[in-house]
């Protein structure tokens, strides 16, 4: 009888013992699964909007360039009617936007990741002398300091022409666009799957 | 009893799986990866305004006795030019912290002339040329888009400066995965022609992460 009293205190005991060391298990268990949701979340978090401005601040994206090779028409100092000479010269238009002033906003409720771009302006112009070539209808113009004047025409031709074509900022604003689309988007979906881009 | 043991241990064993797998998953997604590298190769894609002069000279064309004239005219006009690389051809390699991006060089990628920009006016003549006719600014107009095409795959200054913005949105992808993750990657760049058969040359340049 008193056996059987003692594989039963016995038994109650293992049985403690088990249950002790499963719970001891269950809390080892949890401890590793919450570091590691943790660390999943604070993966999330290593993108913030500082972060995003900083990835758009240092890159050094901030000019494009488009080409502009065209001819200038210049006219007789005394009749500016009448054509004296066409000079055609190959030039670079360079298109710059300030990265500085972008505006990032993020709406956690709407999801959305909203990009303000600044407006693009023309910051230089550059002519390759290089390439003057000469239609010329007064050949009295055709004197050896030529080059040295028309290369100023052309800059001065290149400027205007190009500050009147809003194509050239309308394609870098397209541009800068894709470009900070590039920069950010492999970090956006570290804010969630639901997030959604929008640059303008 | 049994039972309670079986419980407890099957979600012992189901926490840990899932703390590892979302250990690694997190570790994955922070590592550069060729599909980002692709797509950021896609977005990179330039679409350049592009002002050009096509010049005619054909010589000899009209001769009357001894005296021969040239035709010689020039055709002003504009149209879009997009350079980028071919995305498909972007590998990328990870061995310890040295990331080795393979890449093509930048090419034009599509030319379109805008023919508003082909009128009257945007031819200009020389004095002394052969006279020009519709049928030769017909011609002109025809050749605009060929002209282009040439006059931007010369344009080495517009497709270094698309190669260099796809190289520095790769280099930057790679630098803030690396400022993320506190880990300092070193780039190798391999270039490799357009049809990827031969590597042309490598160089390195540092991934400052972490700092």
């Amino acid at each position: 009888m008193e056996t059987t009293q003692q594989v039963k205190t016995c038994r109650k005991h293992i049985t403690g013992i088990v249950a002790l060391a499963l719970v001891l298990a269950l809390i080892a268990a949890l401890l590793l699964v919450v570091p590691s949701v943790k660390a999943r979340k604070s993966a999330a978090r290593i993108v913030s909007q500082a972060t995003l401005e900083k990835i758009i601040n240092v890159s050094d994206l901030s000019t494009f360039q488009a080409t502009y090779n065209g001819v200038a028409a210049i006219t007789d100092p005394d009749n500016p009617q009448k054509i004296d000479y066409y000079v055609s010269y190959e030039a670079h238009v360079n298109v710059g936007i300030d990265l500085t002033q972008v505006k990032i906003q993020i709406d956690d409720e709407k999801k959305m990741i909203s990009i303000k771009l600044p407006s693009i302006k023309i910051t230089d112009v550059s002519v390759d002398i290089g390439s003057l070539d000469y239609i010329f209808l007064n050949n009295k113009r055709n004197t050896p300091t030529v080059s040295v004047e028309a290369y100023q025409y052309c800059i001065e031709d290149v400027s205007m022409k190009s500050s009147n074509q809003p194509e050239i900022c309308q394609l870098a604003k397209q541009n800068a666009e894709n470009f900070i689309e590039a920069l950010i988007r492999p970090f956006i979906s570290d804010f969630g799957p639901d997030y959604q881009l929008q640059i303008d | 009893m049994k039972r309670i043991i079986a419980m407890t241990l099957l979600v012992g064993m189901c926490l840990t799986a899932v703390a590892c797998s979302i250990s690694d998953s997190a570790l994955e997604q922070i590592k550069p990866q060729t599909s980002q590298m692709r797509s950021i190769c896609e977005l990179a894609t330039m679409q350049c305004y592009y002002h050009n002069v096509a010049k005619y000279d054909n010589k000899d064309v009209s001769k009357f006795l001894w005296w021969a004239k040239d035709r010689h005219f020039w055709v002003e006009y504009s149209g879009i030019v997009t350079i980028g690389i071919d995305a498909s051809l972007v590998t990328m390699e990870i061995k310890d912290n040295t990331v080795t991006i393979t890449i093509p060089p930048a090419k034009v990628l599509d030319c379109k002339v805008d023919p508003n920009t082909l009128t009257e006016e945007s031819v200009i003549v020389a004095p002394d040329s052969a006279a020009v006719k519709a049928e030769h600014q017909t011609e002109a107009f025809k050749n605009a888009q060929e002209n282009m095409l040439q006059a931007a795959k010369r344009d080495t200054a517009l497709l270094a400066s698309a190669q260099q913005r796809v190289q520095k949105l790769l280099e930057d992808y790679v630098n803030n995965l690396g400022s993320s993750t506190g880990i300092s990657y070193q780039i190798k760049w391999i270039y490799v022609d357009d049809n990827a058969s031969s590597s042309a040359s490598i160089s390195d340049s540092a991934a400052n992460a972490g700092s």
